[in-house]
């Protein structure tokens, strides 16, 4: 060796065999069996999760990799996912001659500024589109509701993870002991329990026709506020991507619009104006094609079947106001 | 880049791959631009400052060294204090300082246009301050020797694994392992991966897993059951023990890893049976630089004895500060302050003890001192934890009237936290080593391990910053 080397190697006085002690490569061999065995008893179709970010993201984007591009995303909370199938959109629009690849990038859970995230941070990494739907309800935009941004708190912070972190996440993920380790947290309190989010084609997440739990919470929309500003900053993202905003309300029951307040009513409007005065932004009156309240589940979400009827009269809609020209 | 990110995660392995296949001077340069990427992760401005005490007091040591005349010596460690101090007050203590003067003005009447500067201190500032201050001193006590590499010297400050929340390493003992050839034995190195998994087990599994419950106690203590203030105070109490010395288990395991031992953080101290017990067990090398070089410096048990409570009491004040720029910190010192003196007064009138025979009224004597040790220290921790004072006196409050209401469903947490953690104390006070576990039967050894590995994945996911890393 040169004299000027700047190599030793003879720091690690260990050879390969006595890295690990007896213990060591005991303990390793039981995790091993462990893993082994947590594949023979978890039934096959259970995606394991990590539970680092909300489940039905990871199914939609198992749903985003078998489209090869994206045309147009709708983008919201589940008001949007729930409420809207792409693929009856898409077939709609079909029947008129437009080729059209729509994916629902709605996410259920979060407020929405951790849909803003999502989109930022998760799929348009991925995949872009030259469109989006921004479906904004007065629910969106409620800052009363305290535990939804205490929620979307660990959203946003699990999407602006770094790349590296990610990747090792996914990577640790698919160990069942790591990718399922929520449900084995809570097998021991409430036994196993798998929470089967049916995300379907395109990422539209069908509801079953049968009512579901009711809540009630007080409306506090603020125009200054941090959910409509990332609204607006999300709408100027996009906007310097080029990419072409129709803006439009979100489904709300009847008897929900009533609830709410005519200050946080014009509270919202003044919101939407403002989104609306936005460059690349185009608002769509959809009022008039409203379900009836009895396709309602819920005070927001509305049951599989209905929701493909609102999608085709929806791309109907839009193809009349001349969106896609 | 904290400990339990992914990121290290990898750049551990990366900067041991390199270092090992290195010659000791390149790995030196190698530990020294590793250690600058791990701190200007955070923030990069940040390595400036770093980089400024370093050559200030590599300077200084070199010019302390070579002065004859006392005063030269004496102006030269004047230098590096109003740097490393200054530079302390500055970042951490300014704005303290103005809002406490605009507050008492504002008692006697007065409202003072004052400046506030809005900086962000720098990650363990009072970590490296504290370091390289003792380098100055020491020389200037002729204990030590300048150090003429500034590569060697640049390394001793800015070490990664205990550069931002310690240990707080003496000259004497980190300098010369970075200036000597470095062997990494077998042992050292299985040693050195089991502390990095105690590490990560004490904080994600224990400490992250407490954060939520502690969170919960502490932001609205209003209204709840004393019992369940109590818990949030219990878990709390393991928790920052758990997340610190979790820390500086990953720091020494790391380390070793390098060739390179650091010295031990953290000793069992909630089994103390009395206060100054407890600090020779907790944050040791804080509590050994504070004795050195504040205690002694203030006079220390020389000077009478109405002085020398009166320096424990100072010493644990100034300690409180070090915290943070905030009353409740020295609250926090003060109260462990009387407490030490309380303990040496009661020392002083009982005056010299025998040899206790260890038999079973012994035993009981040491649990029931253990346990009014913990509880005397857990006080403190409200005072350290809330949020403001307001807080913490509806805390202590809701503590002292007695309110009921605890469902028992809620004790299983804790109980599993204090169950998980318990083998290791128990060993670990045994044999004075915090690698104690190594001493259980293979078997036994291999379960425990397979245990920490389930809980740190079943148990994580909380994602809590490491506490001490505000300080």
């Amino acid at each position: 060796m040169s004299p000027l080397s700047i190599f030793s190697f003879n720091t690690l006085q260990i050879k390969v065999k006595n890295l690990f002690s007896v213990a060591s490569l005991l303990a390793i061999s039981a995790l091993l069996l462990l893993e082994i065995c947590l594949r023979l008893v978890i039934p096959d179709g259970q995606i394991p999760t990590g539970s680092w970010y909300n489940h039905t993201i990871r199914l939609q984007n198992a749903e985003l990799k078998k489209l090869p591009q994206i045309d147009l995303y709708f983008i919201g909370t589940s008001i949007s996912c729930v409420n809207i199938p792409p693929a009856d959109f898409d077939a709609a629009l079909a029947e008129s001659g437009i080729e059209n690849t729509a994916f629902n990038a709605g996410i259920a859970g979060p407020d929405f500024r951790g849909v803003a995230a999502a989109m930022k941070f998760h799929y348009w990494p991925q995949k872009q589109s030259r469109k989006a739907v921004l479906v904004i309800a007065p629910n969106d935009l409620n800052s009363a509701n305290t535990a939804v941004c205490e929620r979307t708190k660990g959203y946003i912070k699990s999407f602006e993870q770094s790349a590296l972190a990610a990747a090792t996440i996914d990577f640790l993920s698919h160990f069942y002991i790591f990718g399922f380790r929520a449900e084995l947290k809570n097998y021991f309190k409430k036994g196993w329990q798998y929470d089967p989010v049916n995300v379907g084609e395109k990422g539209f997440t069908p509801l079953p026709r049968r009512q579901r739990p009711r809540w009630e919470t007080a409306y506090r929309i603020d125009p200054d506020g941090p959910l409509a500003a990332s609204l607006f900053d999300l709408t100027d993202w996009l906007a310097a991507r080029d990419v072409q905003i129709i803006l439009i309300e979100g489904l709300s029951e009847p008897a929900e619009k009533n609830r709410i307040s005519p200050v946080q009513w014009q509270n919202f409007n003044r919101i939407l104006t403002r989104c609306a005065s936005k460059p690349n932004v185009h608002p769509v009156d959809v009022s008039t094609i409203e379900p009836p309240a009895e396709d309602f589940v819920d005070q927001l979400h509305i049951h599989e079947n209905a929701a493909r009827r609102y999608a085709r009269n929806l791309a109907n809609l839009l193809r009349a106001k001349q969106v896609f020209e | 880049m904290w400990f339990n990110s992914w990121e290290f995660l990898y750049f551990l392995p990366a900067v041991l791959l390199v270092y090992y296949i290195l010659n000791h001077r390149t790995q030196n340069l190698w530990l020294l631009t590793a250690s600058y990427f791990f701190y200007g992760w955070w923030d990069w401005r940040f390595l400036s400052l770093i980089l400024a005490s370093t050559l200030v007091d590599y300077f200084v040591g070199q010019f302390i060294q070579g002065a004859n005349e006392e005063k030269k010596r004496r102006a030269g460690l004047y230098a590096s204090l109003l740097m490393n101090l200054g530079a302390l007050v500055i970042f951490k203590y300014f704005n303290f300082f103005i809002d406490s003067f605009v507050l008492l003005g504002q008692q006697f009447g007065m409202n003072f246009d004052t400046p506030t500067m809005r900086l962000l201190p720098p990650v363990g500032i009072s970590f490296y301050t504290f370091q390289t201050l003792s380098y100055t001193i020491d020389i200037y006590r002729r204990r030590q020797k300048a150090v003429d590499n500034f590569v060697d010297f640049a390394l001793y400050v800015t070490y990664f694994p205990q550069l931002v929340a310690g240990p707080i390493e003496r000259a004497a003992t980190l300098l010369p392992q970075i200036q000597q050839k470095r062997r990494v034995t077998p042992a050292q190195f299985q040693d050195g991966v089991l502390l990095i998994l105690i590490g990560l087990f004490k904080k994600i599994a224990i400490a992250d897993a407490a954060a939520p419950f502690v969170e919960a106690a502490f932001s609205n203590p209003a209204g709840q059951s004393s019992l369940l203030l109590l818990k949030g105070l219990y878990l709390f109490s393991l928790q920052i023990y758990c997340d610190f010395s979790g820390y500086s288990s990953i720091a020494r395991g790391a380390s070793k890893l390098m060739g390179i031992e650091l010295s031990e953080n953290f000793q069992t101290p909630y089994l103390a049976t009395n206060i100054t017990d407890f600090w020779r067990r907790w944050h040791i090398s804080l509590s050994r630089w504070l004795r050195d070089y504040l205690y002694i410096s203030l006079g220390g048990n020389r000077c009478g004895k109405r002085k020398t409570l009166r320096n424990l009491l100072l010493t644990m004040l100034i300690g409180g500060l070090w915290h943070g720029a905030n009353w409740a910190f020295v609250v926090w010192g003060g109260l462990h302050g009387v407490y030490l003196a309380t303990h040496k007064k009661i020392c002083e009138l009982r005056g010299e003890q025998k040899k206790p025979v260890r038999n079973f009224i012994f035993y009981c004597r040491q649990t029931i001192a253990a346990m009014m040790t913990f509880h005397l220290v857990a006080l403190t921790w409200i005072f350290f934890r809330a949020p403001d004072f307001d807080i913490a006196w509806i805390f202590l409050n809701g503590l002292l009237h007695w309110q009921g209401g605890f469902p028992l469903s809620s004790l299983k947490l804790p109980l599993l936290l204090v169950a998980l953690l318990l083998p290791l104390e128990w060993l670990q006070s045994r044999h004075f080593d915090a690698l104690a576990i190594t001493r259980m039967p293979v078997s036994l050894r291999a379960a425990y391990y397979l245990v920490m590995i389930i809980a740190i994945i079943l148990l994580g996911g909380n994602d809590v910053p490491f506490i001490y890393f505000q300080f």
